[in-house]
C-alpha cells in the first residue's frame, strides 16, 4: 500500500511538472510523453454471438511519462482497465502504475532499475516486451546493467520478475548476453564490406517448488527449480547479401504447456537474404521443438513469457488475408518462407510510365515428428530434426502495386491460404482459402484522396454450429474511405459472409487528426476471431456498438 | 589495465559463474521417468457435514536439539495447549544443520519434509525457535513468532474468527493390510475461491533426546513432545476434490505405514486444510491411533 502511495505520488509529481511546464525545461532536462485512451460499447447480437457490456462502456487507457536530463532517464506509466475491452484478460481490470523506471546511460556503463524491456538476439531466450493490442505485457522488474568495455563489445546482464496483470510472478528471471562485432573492434577490418556480428546469450529462471502429480498420483514430478537456456547467433553481410543465424537450447523445462515432460528445447533459426536497387530476396528457415519458455510453469495464459519464437508467416493488413493469421507454435514446428519484390522501371512496356511493383510471398509451417515416449514426467517424445509432420498452414500471395496516373493508384493481391485450426488448439480439416483484393485510391485533388477497397474470398470450410466458426464461408467486402486534408476521415464497410456461413459485419468510422492528436469514433459490428502480431495472438470476441480511440503525444 | 577494466571483468567472471551453475539437470530414475513418490492420495466422496466448527489454530513450531532457547518456547507452547485445549494443535519440526543436528547417539528427529517446509517458510537463514500459526502472511511474507513468550493475542487472532472449512479427522490400525487407516472430513462453511489441499502428517510424543539447555548444559533426558515423524501426503498436500461451494462435505480415506522406529503408543494424525496457492491453513484436525 505504502508502495503504491509512493508510486502514485512519483507519478503526479511527474505528470504535473511535465504538464505545468509544457514539456520542457525540468531541471534542465525535459518531459515527453504518449496518452491512449480506447473505449467501447456493445449490445447484444445473437447472429454474431456478441454480448451486451453490462457496464455500459468499457475503457483502456494508459499514459506514458518520460523524463530525460542527460544520461539520465526515468519514466513510468499509468494504465487503467475500467474495465477491460472485450478480449482483454479481466485480471487487468483495474487501474495503477504498472511500469516505471530510472535508468543512467553513460558511456561504457548502462543501467537501469525498475521496469524494462530487453532482448537477446531473435529473443528465443529471451524477450520482455509489450504489445498493447495483444494485452500482453512481460515487463521484467529488477535490474538492468549493459558495460561497453571496448568499442564492438556489449555485454548485458538483466535480472528480476515478470509482470504478470497487476502482480509480479513468483518465478525469478536472470540473463546475460554478449556481443561481437568484428568491424568494430578489429581496426583493419572497419572499411571492409564484410560485416560480421556474432552473439550468445544464457538466461535462467528459478522457481520454487511446487506438487504436480504424475499420471500415477502417488508419485510427483522431481522438477528441476533452475532452468537454463543458452543461443548463440550469426549476424553476417556482404555488400547486398546478409545471412542471419541463431541456435537455443533450453534444458529440462517440465511445465503446463509442454504436458510436464523432460525433453530439452531447442529452435533454430536462419534467414538470407539479396538485395539491390529494385530488387530484393529472403528466404527463412527455422525449427522449434519445447520452447515454451515462461517464468511460471503452471501459466497458460498470455503473460510470464521469457522467450519469443521469431514469426516467419507474412503479417497481412487486408481483412480476409489477415482472417486465419498464424500463431507460432513454441511446443513444435518448422517452416520455411519465401519473399521476393521486383520493380518493373518505369518507361518499359509493363513498367508503363510509373513502374510497377511486384510482391511474391510464399510460406509453408508444418509440425515436427514426434515419437510418443510418455506423459508428463517422462521424456516426452523423441523427434527427428528434419522430418516435417502435417500441415500447419501455408500462404502464397503476389501483390501487383500500380500507380496508373497522378491520380490513381490500384494495388491488387491475390491470396492462397491453408489453414490447420490445430494451431488454434481445435481439431477440424484445413481450411483452404483464395482471396483476391482490389485497392484503389483516387486523388480527387491534392488534398482530398477517395479509397475504395474491394476484397472477396472463397473457402472450402463451411459453418458448423457444433464449432462456431464464425470465419467459415465465403465473403464478400467493399470499403470506401474519403480523406478531407489529410486531418479528416470518413469510411464506410461492409463485410458480408454470402455462402456457407453466417454475418454481415458493416461499420462507418470517423477520425479527426490535429498534430499529435487523433481522435476516433466507428459504429459497427466485430466478428469474432483472432489477432496475431508476430506471431503472438489474443482472441477477440464478437461486438455490435460504438468503438472510439483517443491518442496523443507531447 | 584500469580500474574500469578489472571491474568489468570480475563484474563478467561472477555473472558467468552464477549464469551457468544456474541450470539443474534431473536424471530419470530406474523406470525412466523424473517422479519421486509423492505420498497417499485417495477417492474423495461425499459426506454428512462436519458437526465440530471450531476454528483451531496449528502451531508450527520449528525446533532442534541443538537450540538452547527451545526449551523455553516448549514451555510456553506447553502451556498455551492447556489453555486453548481442543482449540490448538502443536507440532514440533526438527530442521536445519545447525540445530537440528542430533547430539551424540540421541536420534535424529529431522525429516525431509520438515526440511522442505524450513526452507520454504524462513530461507537458507532461519533463527530457531520459531513459530508459523496456519501459516499465515503478512502481505507476501509469513508471519513468524518468537515464541519464547506468550503469544496467546496471535492465536485469539485466528481462533476468534469462523472457520471457513469444518474438519474432523479419525485413524485406527487396520491389522489386516497392516497399515494405519486414516479418514478426514471436511465442509465449506463459505464459498472458497481458490484450490485446497489436504495435508496428513504424523507426530509423536514422549521421545527421550539429548538437548541443549537455555543454560547451555546438555539434558540427556530431555523429553521432545509432538515431534513431526513424517508425512502421509506429499509434503504439500493433495487437492481437494469438491466444487468450492458453501455446505459441500468431502471426505476421503488413506492409508499409510507407520514411519520406522515410531512408536505408535504415542503417535497422533494430524491434519489440515490449506490454499493450494499462499499456503495458509483453513483449519486443522488431529486424533490418536486405535
Amino acid at each position: 500500500m505504502i508502495n503504491n502511495i509512493k508510486r502514485v505520488a512519483l507519478a503526479g509529481a511527474i505528470l504535473f511538472a511535465g504538464f505545468s511546464a509544457n514539456a520542457q525545461g525540468i531541471l534542465g532536462g525535459h518531459v515527453t510523453g504518449n496518452i491512449q485512451i480506447d473505449g467501447q460499447t456493445s449490445r447484444r447480437d445473437s447472429i454474431i454471438g456478441a454480448n451486451a457490456v453490462e457496464e455500459g462502456l468499457l475503457l483502456n487507457a494508459r499514459a506514458d511519462v518520460l523524463y530525460t536530463n542527460g544520461n539520465f532517464s526515468a519514466g513510468i506509466r499509468f494504465e487503467a482497465y475500467q474495465n477491460p475491452l472485450p478480449g482483454f484478460n479481466a485480471k487487468y481490470k483495474g487501474q495503477g502504475i504498472a511500469n516505471y523506471f530510472a535508468s543512467y546511460n553513460g558511456s561504457w556503463l548502462s543501467v537501469t532499475a525498475g521496469t524494462f524491456y530487453e532482448q537477446f538476439g531473435n529473443g528465443m531466450i529471451l524477450r520482455a516486451y509489450e504489445d498493447r493490442y495483444l494485452g500482453m505485457d512481460n515487463a521484467i522488474l529488477g535490474f538492468k546493467v549493459a558495460v561497453r568495455p571496448v568499442n564492438g563489445l556489449t555485454v548485458k546482464g538483466v535480472f528480476g520478475k515478470q509482470r504478470y496483470y497487476w502482480e509480479w510472478g513468483d518465478g525469478l528471471v536472470r540473463g546475460v548476453d554478449a556481443e561481437l562485432n568484428f568491424n568494430s573492434i578489429i581496426k583493419s577490418f572497419a572499411e571492409s564490406k564484410t560485416r560480421i556480428t556474432i552473439g550468445g546469450g544464457f538466461v535462467s529462471k528459478y522457481e520454487k517448488d511446487e506438487t504436480i502429480l504424475a499420471d500415477n498420483p502417488e508419485y510427483k514430478l522431481n522438477l528441476p527449480h533452475n532452468i537454463g537456456a543458452g543461443s548463440v547467433r550469426l549476424d553476417l553481410s556482404h555488400g547486398g547479401f546478409n545471412l542471419q543465424a541463431e541456435y537455443a537450447h533450453k534444458g529440462q523445462d517440465p511445465n503446463v504447456l509442454n504436458n510436464y515432460i523432460y525433453r530439452e528445447g531447442q529452435a533454430l533459426f536462419i534467414s538470407a537474404g539479396y538485395s539491390q536497387r529494385g530488387f530484393s530476396a529472403n528466404i527463412q528457415a527455422k525449427r522449434v521443438d519445447n520452447m515454451c519458455f515462461k517464468s511460471v510453469r503452471s501459466e497458460t495464459g498470455e503473460m510470464l513469457y521469457i522467450n519469443y519464437i521469431p514469426s516467419i508467416t507474412k503479417q497481412h493488413t487486408y481483412a480476409f488475408l489477415s482472417m486465419y493469421p498464424y500463431a507460432t507454435q513454441a511446443t513444435g514446428e518448422m517452416g520455411l518462407q519465401g519473399d521476393v519484390m521486383y520493380k518493373i522501371k518505369k518507361g518499359t512496356v509493363l513498367g508503363g510510365k510509373y513502374g510497377t511493383d511486384l510482391h511474391l510471398n510464399g510460406s509453408v509451417i508444418t509440425g515436427i515428428e514426434t515419437n510418443h515416449l510418455g506423459g508428463r514426467g517422462t521424456e516426452g517424445y523423441s523427434s527427428s530434426f528434419f522430418k516435417p509432420v502435417g500441415l500447419y498452414y501455408t500462404d502464397v500471395n503476389f501483390e501487383l502495386n500500380k500507380k496508373i496516373s497522378q491520380k490513381i493508384k490500384l494495388a491488387v493481391t491475390y491470396g492462397f491460404i491453408r489453414f490447420n485450426p490445430v494451431v488454434e488448439g481445435h481439431a477440424g480439416k484445413i481450411h483452404t482459402n483464395n482471396v483476391v483484393v482490389a485497392d484503389l485510391t483516387y486523388k480527387v485533388t491534392p488534398k482530398h484522396v477517395l479509397r475504395f477497397e474491394a476484397e472477396w474470398m472463397g473457402s472450402n470450410s463451411v459453418y458448423d454450429k457444433a464449432v462456431d466458426d464464425k470465419r467459415c464461408g465465403d465473403w464478400l467486402m467493399g470499403l470506401i474511405e474519403y480523406n478531407f486534408t489529410s486531418k479528416l476521415f470518413v469510411s464506410v464497410s461492409d463485410q458480408w459472409c454470402y455462402k456457407d456461413g453466417i454475418g454481415n459485419y458493416y461499420n462507418i468510422s470517423l477520425g479527426y487528426t490535429h498534430k499529435a492528436t487523433r481522435i476516433q469514433v466507428g459504429y459497427g459490428k466485430q466478428r469474432e476471431g483472432i489477432i496475431c502480431i508476430g506471431g503472438v495472438c489474443r482472441q477477440v470476441p464478437a461486438a455490435n456498438g460504438l468503438t472510439f480511440s483517443l491518442s496523443t503525444s507531447f | 589495465m584500469t580500474i574500469k577494466h578489472y571491474s568489468i571483468q570480475a563484474i563478467l567472471g561472477v555473472a558467468l559463474l552464477f549464469f551457468f551453475a544456474a541450470c539443474d539437470k534431473i536424471e530419470p530414475s530406474e523406470d525412466g521417468t523424473y517422479t519421486v513418490y509423492s505420498g497417499a492420495v485417495g477417492e474423495w466422496e461425499d459426506s454428512d457435514p462436519v458437526a465440530d466448527h471450531t476454528h483451531r489454530v496449528w502451531i508450527e513450531k520449528y525446533t532442534g536439539p541443538r537450540c538452547n532457547n527451545c526449551p523455553t518456547a516448549d514451555g510456553v507452547i506447553h502451556d498455551i495447549c492447556e489453555q486453548y485445549a481442543g482449540k490448538v494443535i502443536a507440532t514440533a519440526i526438527h530442521a536445519t544443520q545447525v540445530f537440528g543436528t542430533p547430539i551424540g547417539s540421541s536420534p535424529d528427529l529431522r525429516t525431509d519434509e520438515g526440511e522442505a517446509w524450513c526452507t520454504n517458510f524462513f530461507g537458507t537463514s532461519a533463527a530457531f525457535p520459531s513459530v508459523l500459526l496456519n501459516r499465515q502472511k503478512s502481505g507476501t511474507t509469513y508471519t513468524i513468532i518468537n515464541p519464547t513468550s506468550p503469544f496467546t493475542s496471535d492465536i485469539d487472532a485466528i481462533a476468534n474468527e469462523e472457520a471457513a472449512v469444518a474438519m474432523n479427522v479419525s485413524s485406527y490400525f487396520d491389522s489386516q493390510v497392516g497399515k494405519i487407516s486414516i479418514t478426514t472430513s471436511v465442509e465449506l462453511l463459505e464459498d472458497i475461491a481458490d484450490d485446497m489441499t489436504l495435508t496428513v502428517l504424523f507426530i509423536e510424543d514422549s521421545i527421550v533426546a539429548t538437548q541443549k539447555m537455555p543454560n547451555g548444559t546438555e539434558n540427556a533426558n530431555y523429553i521432545h513432545n509432538h515431534v513431526l515423524r513424517g508425512l502421509v501426503t506429499d509434503k504439500w498436500g493433495f487437492d481437494i476434490d469438491c466444487d468450492k461451494k458453501q455446505g459441500t462435505a468431502r471426505k476421503v480415506t488413506l492409508r499409510a505405514e507407520l514411519p520406522e522406529g515410531v512408536n505408535i503408543d504415542n503417535c497422533q494424525v494430524v491434519a489440515f486444510v490449506s490454499d493450494k496457492s499462499s499456503r495458509t491453513i483453513y483449519n486443522v484436525a488431529t486424533c490418536p491411533i486405535l
